[in-house]
């Protein structure tokens, strides 16, 4: 769904910086282009990841908006390989979870759930890392090892 | 939670200064050293080191509030730099017809929709009960506001271009 509030594309250079220095991505760039700057997306190298996925590469999806009081973002990885997508979202979607939530989709497994989540950091860039460490050292093998 | 020496590795790829710096262009709201210090887990001393040389670079603004220093992202200066890139990436033609086909996205929406502000379109949900319907909408008035605010950005960009590539040509 659309996030709240409004973005600075000034923020997105401090988070393409993370993007591009994270071992397991190859190439990042701005969507639609680079005119329109709505969000980050990443290519992930499908061979660094764990399990290994391929041919085609995974993308990891960074959008983040801000209103007077507060930030929303949704950093969100899919596999076009597996269909397998998770991320996670600071919207309104599902506040019973609180204001973070992590949601993932296993078409092969069937899976899926919404879960409730937490970051300590407020800094986009310092979310931004943990969410990356979370997702290619914990998630991803746990979700999509079969 | 696992693997946290792996973890330290891989941000320790990012030294101290550049942790701070990628961090500091996110400064929203004003925050003091030791804030951002606390963030980015180093030192009061390094945060401040860094925080200084982007005011000096001016990256940052520092704000003195009662007796608290505060930093943030020096908003007139990135909308700047961002006007200097998009004429140094972009051919003219190129900035002319994104903005032509951002305008016309607007207009598009304004028919569709029967109002003229993205403003006017969220208000246009309370009315509705369609679930879909209201998430369409509200995914739009969220774009309409991002075009927004881009088109003051790139129409900069167009009326100083000749001006600028002028400036940015290096004479050999």
């Amino acid at each position: 769904m659309g996030l709240s509030g409004t973005i600075d594309s000034s923020v997105y250079e401090g988070l393409k910086d993370v993007l591009r220095r994270y071992p397991t991505v190859t190439t990042v760039a701005y969507e639609p282009d680079s005119i329109v700057k709505k969000f980050l997306r990443a290519q992930v190298d499908p061979n660094r990841v764990f399990p290994p996925t391929g041919p085609d590469a995974p993308t990891l999806d960074v959008e983040w908006r801000f209103t007077t009081d507060d930030q929303y973002y949704r950093i969100h990885y899919a596999d076009p390989n597996t269909g397998f997508n998770c991320g996670w979202h600071r919207d309104d979607d599902h506040p019973e979870l609180g204001p973070v939530h992590f949601q993932y989709e296993n078409p092969v497994t069937g899976g899926n759930k919404h879960e409730r989540a937490n970051f300590e950091k407020e800094l986009p860039t310092e979310v931004l890392w943990t969410a990356l460490d979370r997702l290619f050292d914990e998630r991803l093998p746990d979700l999509t090892d079969s | 939670m696992a693997d946290d020496t792996e973890r330290d590795d891989e941000r320790a790829s990012m030294t101290r200064g550049e942790r701070v710096r990628a961090a500091a262009r996110t400064l929203r709201t004003p925050r003091t050293a030791s804030w951002i210090a606390d963030e980015t887990d180093v030192s009061v001393k390094t945060a401040q080191k860094y925080l200084d040389q982007l005011v000096a670079d001016n990256v940052l603004r520092k704000i003195e509030q009662g007796d608290q220093t505060l930093y943030c992202v020096d908003q007139l200066m990135a909308t700047y730099r961002e006007v200097a890139s998009l004429q140094r990436e972009h051919s003219r033609e190129e900035l002319t017809s994104a903005l032509e086909s951002m305008r016309t996205t607007i207009t598009d929406w304004q028919t569709t929709y029967g109002v003229e502000t993205p403003g006017e379109l969220r208000a246009s949900i309370a009315d509705l009960d369609d679930a879909d319907e209201i998430e369409e909408r509200r995914e739009v008035a969220s774009e309409w506001e991002h075009l927004d605010d881009r088109i003051p950005v790139v129409q900069a960009a167009l009326t100083e271009y000749d001006w600028a590539t002028e400036r940015d040509t290096i004479s050999v």
